[in-house]
């Protein structure tokens, strides 16, 4: 009995460690701010703010939920495009990111895409469906909102196969994975690999806003960043990237919220 | 263990218990060929010797995505075996018998170092005293070598079992990472911190990791007692 106190003990005193560990790393985020410019993107526009910022300027794409949690943590940021709304709530209560700043980069809508080579349609229920996971990617919330809208989430939720991020949800779509994938609209048009099967009409789900925030503590150089970004050219650049955009950029309206 | 199960919620009971199922069945999956393997390799010459030993030891020196990639590339849905198995109906990736194959690869070289070792440490004079003694082959290994090298043997079983439990990267990329059939405490616990808020939960999840690591290493701590005790009885009652 005496071996198994002393295992109780261990055990406990490891307990309080792994606790603490967790706890200590909640600090809030840094500035510390000598470094090139930083874009924290949501995966489904990594590609056109790559092409809209040039190569200088460091981005980096992934869940609009792991970018903020990085945020959080203290991840050197400047400017924050977020998928979701949600995240920008969390990163506002935590005092990161210039929430009085924020404007809408640009809207989204939902297809659901096959291969070429895939079903025809959705008449039998699909084998596999890669979507966003919906415990946190926003592809995957709006997917989910979405399925249970149209009433196939019961039938559905079983064949579901979450990824990642968006990214993630396309790629098990081309690899054969998945036969269908629940996508946004921007990352299924005018590629002759993937065919539409539907486009989810917007009323299934929240509007898909992407949204642009600075980071609180951002370097020199990140406002001329988010007007270039919100500017006229690049505007009609996410145009032809299947985006909708906003006639004019105005500040968001919930400022007076604060 | 039942009291721990009703603090938790669905989920996170999902996960433990696909964790815990998965790993004992990596670690019992491994056992025999891992036993054979590391006999093979400790008292064996043959062709191809260090080719069998590369081929073990290369998910310890891979990165786990790429081993987690390659599986998914034999046994995925157009992979070389997986389109093979399934016109037989069988689908593996993204199954909870990925999990399961994810693990037995990236842990069956720590069985199998381990279990070398032991191999090697067995006196060859004893081996040689049980063949004099008029023992087939196969009888002195199964009461002469076996059991001497059956502690280093059970403690690669543990290790096998530890690195199983733990494992991510083959894990997520070969199958996946679905709520109730593939997501395993580790990747349960990724999935929590990729969510601002998920903290509270996280610290759940570790506080149950911590405890599952501890029952382990108890419990293994006693079996290994137990064991030394039965070969000092076997040893006194042989002489």
């Amino acid at each position: 009995m005496r071996v198994l106190d002393i295992e109780l003990a261990g055990l406990a005193g490891l307990v309080a460690l792994a606790t603490l560990l967790v706890f200590s790393s909640l600090s809030g985020c840094r500035a510390d701010r000598a470094r090139p410019l930083t874009i924290f993107t949501a995966s489904s526009t990594l590609s056109v703010v790559e092409e809209l910022v040039g190569g200088e300027i460091a981005v980096h794409g992934a869940a609009s939920s792991t970018l903020a949690r990085q945020i959080a943590a203290g991840a050197r940021a400047d400017l924050f495009i977020s998928a979701h709304p949600i995240w920008l709530r969390t990163l506002a209560e935590k005092n990161c990111i210039d929430r009085d700043r924020k404007q809408i980069f640009a809207r989204n809508s939902l297809v659901i895409a096959t291969r070429a080579e895939g079903p025809s349609d959705l008449e039998t229920l699909p084998r596999r469906v890669a979507i966003g996971d919906p415990a946190h990617v926003p592809l995957g919330i709006y997917a989910k909102q979405a399925l249970i809208s149209t009433g196939r989430w019961s039938e559905w939720r079983e064949r579901l196969l979450p990824a990642a991020d968006a990214r993630g949800a396309l790629e098990y779509l081309l690899l054969g994975e998945a036969d269908v994938a629940i996508l946004y609209r921007t990352d299924a048009v005018g590629r002759s690999d993937l065919r539409i099967l539907e486009e989810i009409d917007p009323a299934h789900h929240d509007p898909i806003e992407l949204w642009i925030v600075p980071v609180v503590g951002a370097a020199e150089g990140t406002t001329a960043l988010l007007e270039k970004l919100t500017s006229e050219a690049a505007r009609q650049m996410l145009l032809g990237h299947g985006f909708t955009v906003d006639p004019s950029s105005e500040p968001a309206p919930e400022r007076a919220g604060r | 263990m039942m009291s721990l199960l009703a603090f938790l919620n669905p989920s996170e009971v999902n996960a433990l218990l696909l964790s815990a199922l998965t790993s004992v069945g990596v670690a019992l999956l491994c056992l025999p060929p891992g036993i054979a393997v590391a006999w093979l390799l400790a008292r064996r010459q043959f062709f191809g010797k260090t080719l069998l030993d590369t081929a073990v030891h290369l998910p310890l020196v891979l990165p786990p995505v790429v081993v987690g990639y390659a599986l998914l590339a034999v046994l995925g849905r157009n992979g070389v075996v997986g389109s093979a198995l399934r016109t037989m109906g069988i689908e593996v990736a993204f199954t909870p018998w990925a999990v399961v194959i994810a693990g037995a690869v990236m842990a069956f070289p720590l069985l199998v170092r381990s279990a070398r070792l032991a191999f090697e440490a067995v006196d060859p004079n004893l081996e040689d005293a049980a063949r004099t003694l008029g023992k087939s082959a196969l009888a002195t290994w199964w009461r002469v070598s076996l059991p001497l090298a059956t502690p280093g043997i059970a403690a690669g079983t543990l290790l096998c079992f530890a690195r199983a439990l733990g494992e991510f990267g083959a894990t997520i990329t070969f199958a996946g990472n679905i709520e109730g059939s593939t997501r395993t405490l580790p990747l349960l616990i990724f999935t929590e911190l990729q969510s601002p808020g998920g903290e509270l939960r996280v610290g759940r999840l570790v506080a149950i990791s911590v405890v599952i690591a501890l029952v382990a290493l108890v419990l293994s701590e006693r079996g290994a007692r137990k064991l030394r005790g039965q070969q000092a009885h076997r040893s006194r009652g042989t002489s």
